[in-house]
C-alpha cells in the first residue's frame, strides 16, 4: 500500500500500543517510523521486526553494565530498540559518551528513534569499523547495507557521540553513503510525491495490532457521538 | 494578562467565540489581498443537481480545485454521523488542475470517502449532506421567483451541512509536510478552510441550479445579501477532541496568541474617536447576531438568553455618564465589567469584539498560531524538579480525588465502528484496559505518587527506565512547563465533563459560529456565515463579516 507519511506514524502508533508497549514508547517508536520513512527507509518493516521481537520475547529491556554500555537485562537476548531508544535519549546529557548499545534488535530503528527524538538537539552517531581505518554507521537492513561515514551528523548540530557496538560479526559493506543532505532531501522530495510504500505483511501486522486498541460498539455507546444514531434531515 | 488556570478551564473554552484571528477569517484576508480568481471551471450536473462540478481557485502561486461528486441519496441515509456511508456530496480539494483520468478516478474514490485510497496530490477530502428543510425552501422558493424566508434562513444557516473534513495524510492524501513551505497553507488548517470556502460556493450554485431546472420560466437567483447570509453548516463529534491533547504546543501557540492580541486592546491607554465608533457598531451589530442565534438545547438557550441580557447591559454601560471609553484604558475597563458583571459567554464575546478593533495590531499574530515544534523529553532533570513542575503548572489536578467515582466515570476509547473516538462509561463497559491516555490529570497524579519511591536528585531518565509506563506523562509535564497554555486544566474523565466545551474552543479557532449544541457530545456549528463569496473578494470591505445579522426584508 501507498500510505502517507502521517498514515505510517498512525498505524505504528495504533500497533504499538495494542501490542501493550507503554504510549511514551509507542509515541516515540511512531514518530522515529515517520522519521525513516521520510528518508524512503523502511521504517514499518523495523517496526514490525522490532515489535515481533519484543512479543516473542526474543529482545527484552536494557540495564547498565559500566557507566556507559547497554545490554539486555535477561543473557543471550538483543535488546529491544523500542526500549534502548528510549533510554538512551534520555541519557544522553548524563552518561560519558560514546555510549554504548549491545546487540539491538533493529540498529537502524534505534537510530532512528535518536535521531528524530533529539532533532532539536543534536546527534552522531559513529559505528565502528572493524578494520579501524574509519568510523561511521553501518547498518544491515535485509541484505541492504547503509554506511554512515564518521562523525557525520545527522542532525545540523552535534553533542552526543553514540556507539553501537555489535556482538555477531558485522556485515559486508555494499551499500553507499546513504546520509548527506542532498539524498536525503531527494528521498524526502520523492516520498511527498509518491508516498510511502509499506509491504502487505507488514500492513497486516499493524492493522492486526492495531485493532488491539479498538472496543466493540455497546447500546451504550452508539447513542453518543455526532449524530447520535438517529436519521437526521436537518 | 490572562493566565492559563483562567482561560483554559473547560467551562471558559466553552465559551469561546471566534476572533479575527481565526482560521476562517485569515484566508479570506488572504483571498482578498492576494486577489485570488476563483471560478467554476465544470459544472455537469443534471437537473437533479447529481453528477459532477469543479471550481478552480487561482492564488498568485499555484492553482487549486475543489472537485464535487453529487449524487442521489435516500432520506433514510442522511445522517450527521461520521459513521454514514453516502452523502448527497463529496469533495476533494486537488493539488493544480486535474485531468479527466484524474476526475474519473476521484469519482469512484470520493464518493468512497474512508472507504477510498487517494494519493498525495488529493489535499483535504469532504462531504456534505444537504439540509432538507432549507434546501428544499430555497429552491422552490427560486424556482417559483421569489426569495426565500429570511426567518428559515436564520433558523438554519446554511444549505449543506458537511460531516467531516480529512487531510494531513489521512488515506493517503497529502501530508502536511509537503504544503507547509506554501505560505497559502502555512497557517493552520488552512488547506482544510480552503476547501469549506469552497464547498460554500458550490452549495450555493447547487441550489439554483437545481431551481432554475425545476421552473426555468419563473426561476429567479437568490439576492446577494440573502446568500451571503448563509454559511456551510458542520457536524462534531468526539473526533475532534483528542487533537486538543495530543497537539499541546499548537494549541498553546493558538491559546496564547489570543491572549496576546487581547492584552495588546486591553493595554490601550486611550480609544480614538473611529475606534469608539467601530465598538459601538460591533455592539450593535453582535446584539443582532446572537438574537438570530436558535438552538434546541435548553442549557445552550438560556445561555443565549443571559448573554442578551448582558450585551444590553453592557451597551447600556458604556452609553451612560459613566462610559470607561472616554477614559484611560477603556478597554481594559470594558473587559472587567464583563468579569464582574456577566456571564462567561459575555466576557468570551467581549474578548472577540475587542480583539476585532485593532487590525493593525492584531492580524500580524496570525503568523504566531502555528507550529512544528515537538518538545524532547529532558532526562537529566531531577525528580525534585520535576515535583515542583507538578506542584505548580498542574495543581488543578489535585482537586480530582480519583477513589471517587465521579472524579473517574468515563474512559475514552476508539470504537471499532469506523475508529470514532468514544465516551465509555467505566463501570457499565468493556475495555477500559484500552483506554486511550487522555485522562491527564489522572496520569499526572500517578506519577507525581510515583516520584516519591526516589531522591529529590535522582535524574528522571532512571525513573523512566524503571517506569517506563510514566514516559508519556512526564513528556507532558515537561512540555507543559514550557508552553502552560497547551493544556486543558480540567479532568475529561469526570462524571460532569463537557467534551463539548473542547469542541466549541476548538471550532472557535477555526472561525465556526451559531454553535447549537445536540448533546454534551456534539454539536452542529455554521462556518463562513456572511463571509465575502468569490466576487464580493475585491471589495474593501472583503474582512468585515464578524457575527452576522440577518438581512433585513426588502
Amino acid at each position: 500500500m501507498q500510505a502517507s507519511l502521517a498514515e505510517a506514524e498512525s498505524l505504528v502508533l495504533k500497533a504499538a500500543v495494542g501490542v501493550g508497549l507503554e504510549p511514551g514508547l509507542a509515541s516515540l517508536s511512531a514518530r522515529a517510523t515517520r522519521w525513516l520513512c521520510q528518508y524512503g527507509l523502511p521504517g514499518a518493516r523495523l517496526v514490525v521486526r522490532a515489535l515481533t521481537h519484543w512479543l516473542e520475547r526474543r529482545s527484552v529491556g536494557v540495564k547498565w553494565t559500566g557507566e556507559r554500555k547497554l545490554c539486555a537485562v535477561m543473557e543471550n537476548q538483543m535488546v529491544s530498540a523500542l526500549y534502548a531508544g528510549a533510554v538512551v535519549i534520555d541519557h544522553r546529557s548524563l552518561v560519558p559518551t560514546p555510549m554504548t548499545v549491545a546487540s539491538p534488535d533493529e540498529p537502524l530503528l534505534l537510530l532512528a528513534m535518536v535521531a528524530h527524538a533529539i532533532g532539536d538537539g543534536s546527534v552522531k552517531l559513529t559505528w565502528p569499523d572493524p578494520s579501524g581505518n574509519r568510523q561511521g554507521l553501518q547498518v544491515d537492513n535485509d541484505g541492504c547495507t547503509f554506511l554512515g561515514e564518521g562523525y557525520r551528523p545527522l542532525h545540523r548540530s552535534g553533542v552526543l557521540d553514540l556507539c553501537f557496538t555489535c556482538d555477531w560479526n558485522p556485515p559486508e559493506v555494499t551499500g553507499s553513503v546513504l546520509w548527506n543532505d542532498a539524498a536525503l532531501v531527494h528521498r524526502q522530495k520523492s516520498v511527498y510525491q509518491n508516498g510511502v510504500e509499506i509491504g502487505r505483511a507488514d500492513l497486516l501486522f499493524l492493522h492486526q495490532w492495531g485493532a488491539k486498541t479498538l472496543i466493540p460498539d455497546s447500546d451504550i455507546s452508539r447513542e453518543k457521538g455526532a449524530g447520535a444514531g438517529r436519521i437526521d434531515t436537518d | 494578562m490572562r493566565l492559563p488556570s483562567e482561560v483554559m478551564r473547560p467551562e471558559r473554552m466553552g465559551a469561546a467565540f471566534p476572533t479575527r484571528l481565526s482560521f476562517m477569517r485569515s484566508l479570506v484576508r488572504r483571498l482578498h489581498r492576494e486577489q485570488w480568481q476563483i471560478e467554476s471551471t465544470a459544472f455537469d450536473l443534471d437537473d437533479q443537481g447529481y453528477g459532477h462540478a469543479i471550481y478552480a481557485a487561482r492564488g498568485p502561486h499555484r492553482t487549486y480545485s475543489l472537485m464535487v461528486f453529487s449524487n442521489p441519496l435516500r432520506d433514510d441515509q442522511r445522517t450527521d454521523r461520521v459513521i454514514a456511508e453516502s452523502w448527497d456530496a463529496c469533495f476533494v480539494l486537488f493539488d493544480g488542475l486535474p485531468t479527466s483520468a484524474e476526475v474519473k478516478r476521484l469519482a469512484v474514490q470520493a464518493p468512497r470517502q474512508e472507504g477510498g485510497r487517494f494519493c498525495p496530490s488529493d489535499l483535504i477530502l469532504s462531504r456534505a449532506n444537504r439540509s432538507v428543510r432549507l434546501y428544499e425552501h430555497v429552491r422552490d422558493a427560486l424556482a417559483e421567483g421569489r426569495q426565500p424566508d429570511i426567518a428559515r434562513l436564520a433558523e438554519v444557516g446554511y444549505l449543506m451541512r458537511t460531516t467531516a473534513v480529512y487531510g494531513n495524510g489521512k488515506f493517503g492524501t497529502c501530508d502536511r509536510g509537503r504544503l507547509t513551505d506554501r505560505p497559502e497553507f502555512a497557517g493552520p488548517f488552512q488547506a482544510e478552510m480552503l476547501i469549506v470556502y469552497l464547498i460554500r460556493c458550490f452549495t450555493l450554485d447547487h441550489v439554483e441550479h437545481v431551481a432554475r431546472c425545476q421552473s426555468p420560466d419563473t426561476f429567479v437567483p437568490m439576492a446577494s445579501e440573502n446568500k451571503r447570509f448563509l454559511g456551510i453548516g458542520n457536524a462534531t463529534g468526539l473526533g475532534m477532541a483528542p487533537f486538543l491533547i495530543t497537539h499541546p504546543e499548537l494549541i498553546h501557540y493558538w491559546a496564547n496568541t489570543r491572549e496576546i492580541a487581547l492584552q495588546k486592546v486591553r493595554s490601550m491607554q486611550w480609544a480614538q474617536g473611529s475606534v469608539r465608533q467601530r465598538f459601538y457598531e460591533l455592539l450593535q451589530r453582535v446584539k443582532g447576531h446572537v438574537a438570530d442565534w436558535c438552538v434546541a438545547d435548553e442549557v445552550q438557550r438560556r445561555r443565549i438568553d443571559e448573554l442578551s441580557s448582558d450585551l444590553v447591559r453592557l451597551s447600556a454601560w458604556v452609553d451612560s455618564e459613566t462610559s470607561p471609553l472616554e477614559r484611560e484604558t477603556p478597554w481594559d475597563a470594558v473587559y472587567c465589567w464583563t468579569v464582574t458583571e456577566a456571564s462567561i459567554e459575555c466576557q468570551e464575546l467581549v474578548v472577540s469584539l475587542l480583539i476585532e478593533l485593532y487590525p493593525g495590531e492584531i492580524d500580524p499574530l496570525e503568523k504566531c498560531l502555528a507550529t512544528e515544534v515537538r518538545t524532547p523529553l529532558d532526562g537529566s532533570m531531577q525528580i525534585e524538579t520535576l515535583r515542583n513542575v507538578i506542584e505548580q503548572v498542574y495543581a488543578w489536578t489535585f482537586e480530582s480525588d480519583f477513589n471517587d467515582r465521579d472524579a473517574n466515570t468515563y474512559f475514552w476509547y476508539y470504537s471499532e465502528d469506523k475508529m470514532e473516538p468514544r465516551l465509555g462509561l467505566r463501570d457499565n463497559e468493556a475495555g477500559t484496559e484500552r483506554e486511550m491516555p487522555i485522562a491527564v490529570a489522572r496520569d499526572v497524579q500517578r506519577l507525581y505518587q510515583c516520584l516519591s519511591s526516589f531522591s529529590a536528585v535522582t535524574p528522571v531518565a532512571t525513573l523512566l527506565m524503571q517506569y517506563p509506563v510514566h514516559r508519556h506523562t512526564v513528556g507532558r509535564v515537561q512540555t507543559i512547563a514550557q508552553y502552560p497554555y497547551g493544556e486543558v486544566q480540567g479532568n475529561l474523565i469526570a462524571a460532569g465533563s463537557r467534551p463539548i466545551d473542547l469542541l466549541r474552543w476548538k471550532l472557535a479557532f477555526f472561525g465556526a459560529s451559531k454553535f447549537d449544541p445536540k448533546s454534551d457530545l456534539w454539536t452542529r456549528i455554521t462556518l463562513y456565515q456572511g463571509a465575502p463569496f468569490p466576487c464580493d473578494l475585491p471589495q474593501l470591505d472583503a474582512d468585515d463579516w464578524c457575527f452576522p445579522v440577518r438581512p433585513r426584508v426588502a
